[in-house]
């Protein structure tokens, strides 16, 4: 979806509608009687449908016949459509962010939206494999850190008391504190970098869930907070038990406390770890990103 | 959507970066690099995505145009 051509086909000719499968399909409203009839019409689990105005399906696309070939699999399927329907006037309209807390300020009820960001990793050096990876897999961490797919974005909401966990009780040098595990538990979504939600871990599903602050430095008005967390969850895919997924990770990150404003500035926690089937030694290697600032 | 790609980035230098960086700060912001979408990744945020299918609908008829629809098991524009 972010080649050039896709992006101006899209824009420029169709209203482009960006929804979740789990959500729509179940919703009472008009949104979701829609989206049913459309599925009736084209049966297909997700993917893109294009539909005139009044509800009629002009075409569709879910297999993808190969990555090389999805953006003109997708032009094809918009030319099919265009071509039922008729021309269309050129649309100008400017994206707007749909999120603007998502990972920036506080809102007006106290809470805040972390951004986060999670995909499967390789290389970094098999130092910094996560112990207990089997020999067979060590191979993940050779060459230079990179990328293995594509990311995974997803926000976590964090209310106002929530929020509050992370802030230090004090601020003097050296004080440590625990988050509660009730707040702490609420990360372990990003054990599993997979964009379909089914996959997520929930915060019932984890086994470990610790997050530790220290504040490790004060310079002027500012604290410097040094975050720790070690994670494990097991999560079954859509409740079925003979799905299930297991994600580990150890977290590392760096807040910035302002000591005036007794509020936080800034929050970036990392994650490394792996994620697989339970007992199974062919795990793949993650990381995730949580993020904010004031 | 300019805004909102830089804005992440300006959070990984204020968090690692604002006091003097040491070696495991080093360390944590390439993996952050490494971790987060790049902007070419983001450009699919370019398109002025509306995230309500009967607001979509409505658009459409007003403006005679079709509907394209994009539905995934993940919150195309994020879960929030």
């Amino acid at each position: 979806m972010s080649d050039e051509a896709v992006i101006r086909r899209v824009s420029t000719s169709f209203v482009p509608v960006a929804v979740n499968l789990y959500k729509t399909r179940n919703a009472k409203d008009a949104g979701g009687e829609l989206f049913r009839s459309v599925q009736r019409q084209k049966d297909q689990y997700q993917g893109i449908w294009i539909v005139s105005p009044d509800g009629n399906v002009l075409a569709g696309h879910h297999e993808i016949k190969s990555h090389e070939t999805w953006t003109q699999e997708v032009i094809e399927a918009t030319d099919v459509a265009l071509g039922i329907f008729g021309s269309v006037q050129p649309r100008q309209v400017e994206a707007a962010n749909p999120l603007p807390f998502r990972g920036h300020g506080v809102q007006p009820d106290g809470g805040v939206c972390l951004a986060i960001y999670a995909r499967q990793m390789l290389g970094g050096s098999r130092r910094t494999a996560p112990a207990g990876v089997a020999e067979s897999r060590l191979w993940l961490w050779d060459g230079t850190l990179r990328p293995d797919g594509p990311a995974v974005i997803d926000s976590l909401a964090l209310a106002a008391e929530q929020w509050s966990a992370l802030s230090p009780p004090e601020t003097k040098v050296g004080t440590t504190w625990f988050v509660p595990e009730s707040v702490a538990r609420l990360l372990c979504r990003v054990l599993v970098p997979s964009s379909d939600q089914s996959a997520m871990p929930r915060p019932e599903d984890a086994k470990q869930a610790r997050l530790t602050g220290t504040v490790e430095s004060v310079e002027g008005q500012q604290a410097r907070i040094r975050l720790t967390g070690v994670y494990e969850a097991v999560h079954l895919i859509e409740g079925d038990a003979t799905r299930p997924v297991r994600g580990t990770a150890t977290a590392d990150g760096i807040a910035v406390y302002d000591l005036k404003n007794r509020s936080m500035q800034s929050v970036s926690l990392v994650f490394r770890g792996t994620y697989g089937r339970p007992n199974d030694e062919s795990v793949c290697a993650t990381g995730a990103v949580v993020e904010w600032q004031h | 959507m300019k805004t909102f790609i830089v804005g992440t980035t300006v959070i990984v230098a204020a968090a690692f970066l604002g006091a003097a960086p040491d070696a495991s700060d080093q360390a944590l912001a390439k993996r952050v690099a490494a971790i987060k979408p790049t902007p070419e990744e983001l450009r699919w945020q370019q398109i002025p995505w509306v995230t309500d299918l009967a607001e979509g609908q409505r658009l459409a008829q007003a403006e005679r145009r079709p509907i394209f629809l994009w539905v995934t098991g993940d919150d195309p524009l994020e879960r929030c």
